[in-house]
């Protein structure tokens, strides 16, 4: 595991496309002394590495074919109404290229 | 005594009896809302549920809901209703369409009357994290009400509405509802369409609801469960009415309790008033029994939770960026990321960083296995000792919280240094899909505390049958700072 230090979290914290202030910063380093204490449980679970990982609650998966009913989709013009900024009929999006 | 102070139950039959109008409880609703003093609120929804109200001129006795005023938690989309899960990240995003849930209640007639503040994102359990400030807890404005729906619980708590949405990932609804002195209730896992909520952790997610008797949270659940095509995760099982297991003898009687827990809180009146409870049932014919429940797994609960929620929200709040929703960069951006960092670095609050970054690091390649997958992991053994909990007991029952509501001044949403598994007891219903239902246990000096049941995948009517007979016990039903039926 990566040792957690200041440059790993402005990493991540870029990678997350958002930036820390100095404060920030100091304050999730210090949390993750108690973050990486209380994973350590985690590791000490009995014969934890030997169990299947489980990412939903529901076992009983279900294939079900639908109906192919027609429906109308949103209208253009109340889906644009919730966008910053608009171009026509489009989002508008910053330049990208020069 | 006030119609707007009854169960959902008292308020129909006022209704349908035409003792009371619907127009009558709207401004009513709307008069309690304006002197809100526990910033439970966002935006409301006044002049279109006086318009719906008025429209109202009789209600049959199957038209459960109609003319009732509810209020639903803000991180549930509501077309034409600002919504912004209290986050600045999305202020000012109006949705141009319902969660299936506002849907299903607008059919059943109930008039939305305004959106309740939570925690940013749904991400905290203090209700202190939210844009608008700290939400109070109604009973003692220095304590919390808890999170993340704070403002739902309160408006229930106070009589402003006679229920409200929640959503519940950890405990969100039922740590609350104990500390607001309500009935919270989260479904199965996949029994309630999520479509239209916003995500938090959507292995976990579900939708909630705060009542003041369990009759109301089953006539909820009535309304609300069954299949919907735009939540593929929405389960295809055939949906039971839930009002036939009340009133009746109830037919499983297993209960299995967790010593260890108990063993943890310090509060006499908390463990006084469960074992009392535990004593009543017995003389009622249920079979209470501990449960050893392994200790390492238990001690695993917080950190499970923490990482395996942080790291589903990191990857599902990437969609809030600026760009198609929420608040619009005032900056120079020259680029896409300049863009994005510059909306996400000022809408986001340093407590939804910090969780961001957690998930984020638990999701690195070089720690992935280590941490996220060993979370998961995890999740599989307390569940499947879980299972085996319920092959010998039909309900965990155990309190709702260690205590009372704490102070704000002692209350913090930062990661705890020194976590006890009674703080954290509830998140196993949602790490198991089970269904799992807050109640009304006792007061301590004024302030309410509950009592927690939890069981078995689907089988919601034995949670209402079990609750029921507890609240015929405790004589706690209809509790609120109005009517404060402190026994």
């Amino acid at each position: 595991m990566i040792k957690i230090t200041k440059s790993v979290i402005e990493t991540s914290a870029k990678n997350l496309l958002f930036k820390l202030t100095d404060k920030e910063l100091e304050d999730t380093h210090n949390e993750f002394d108690a973050i990486l204490k209380q994973m350590s449980f985690i590791g000490s679970i009995k014969n934890i590495d030997q169990a299947e990982p489980m990412t939903f609650p529901i076992a009983d998966e279900q294939t079900i074919m639908r109906e192919d009913i027609p429906s109308t989709p949103m209208d253009v013009e109340e889906e644009l109404k919730m966008v910053p900024s608009r171009l026509g009929n489009q989002v508008r999006l910053p330049k990208v290229l020069g | 005594m006030n119609y707007l102070d009854l169960t959902i139950a008292e308020i129909h039959k006022a209704l349908v009896e035409k003792k009371v109008t619907s127009l009558e409880l709207v401004k009513e609703s709307i008069a309690r809302i304006k002197k809100d003093k526990n910033n439970s609120y966002e935006a409301n929804n006044f002049d279109s549920a006086l318009e719906l109200a008025s429209n109202i001129t009789s209600v049959s006795e199957k038209e459960i809901l109609k003319g009732i005023p509810y209020v639903a938690k803000d991180n549930y989309s509501t077309k034409d209703i600002e919504t912004t899960a209290s986050s600045n990240v999305l202020n000012g995003y109006i949705p141009t369409f319902n969660a299936e849930v506002i849907n299903r209640l607008n059919k059943a007639g109930a008039i939305l009357i305004a959106k309740a503040t939570l925690d940013e994102l749904a991400m905290g359990g203090t209700g202190l994290s939210g844009h608008k400030g700290a939400t109070t807890n109604p009973y003692d404005n220095k304590r919390i009400i808890g999170g993340s729906s704070c403002g739902s619980c309160a408006a229930v708590a106070k009589c402003d509405v006679p229920f409200s949405l929640g959503s519940d990932t950890g405990d969100s609804v039922r740590k609350p509802a104990g500390y607001g002195g309500l009935v919270g209730f989260k479904p199965t896992w996949s029994r309630i369409s999520r479509f239209g909520l916003f995500p938090f952790a959507p292995s976990l997610d579900t939708i909630g609801y705060f009542t003041r008797s369990v009759e109301d949270s089953a006539i909820l659940t009535n309304i609300l469960a069954g299949q919907d095509d735009k939540d593929m995760s929405s389960s295809y099982r055939p949906v039971e009415n839930y009002m036939t297991y009340l009133n009746k003898p109830n037919t499983e009687k297993r209960i299995g309790y967790f010593k260890s827990v108990i063993d943890c809180i310090d509060d006499k009146s908390i463990v006084d008033s469960f074992y009392k409870t535990i004593d009543g049932l017995k003389a009622e014919g249920y079979i209470v029994e501990n449960y050893e429940f392994p200790v390492d797994l238990l001690n695993a609960l917080y950190s499970v939770y923490m990482v395996i929620s942080c790291s589903e929200a990191t990857s599902n709040d990437a969609n809030l960026d600026g760009i198609k929703f929420g608040i619009k960069p005032t900056g120079d951006a020259k680029t896409w990321e300049e863009y994005m960092t510059e909306a996400r670095t000022r809408g986001f609050s340093d407590l939804i960083k910090r969780r961001f970054v957690i998930g984020s690091f638990s999701l690195l390649a070089e720690n992935k296995d280590e941490l996220f997958i060993r979370a998961q992991k995890a999740r599989r053994l307390i569940v499947e000792e879980m299972e085996r909990f319920f092959k010998k007991h039909d309900y965990l029952v155990l309190p709702a919280s260690k205590r009372v509501a704490p102070l704000i001044k002692d209350s913090s949403d930062k990661w705890n240094p020194n976590p006890n598994f009674v703080d954290n007891h509830l998140a196993i219903a949602n790490l198991g899909g089970y269904p799992s239902l807050t109640l009304p246990l006792g007061y301590e000096k004024g302030l309410p505390f509950g009592i927690n049941l939890t069981g078995r995948q689907f089988e919601e009517g034995n949670l209402f049958a079990l609750g029921e007979d507890i609240e015929k016990m405790t004589g706690l039903k209809n509790a609120s700072t109005v009517t404060r039926r402190i026994k």
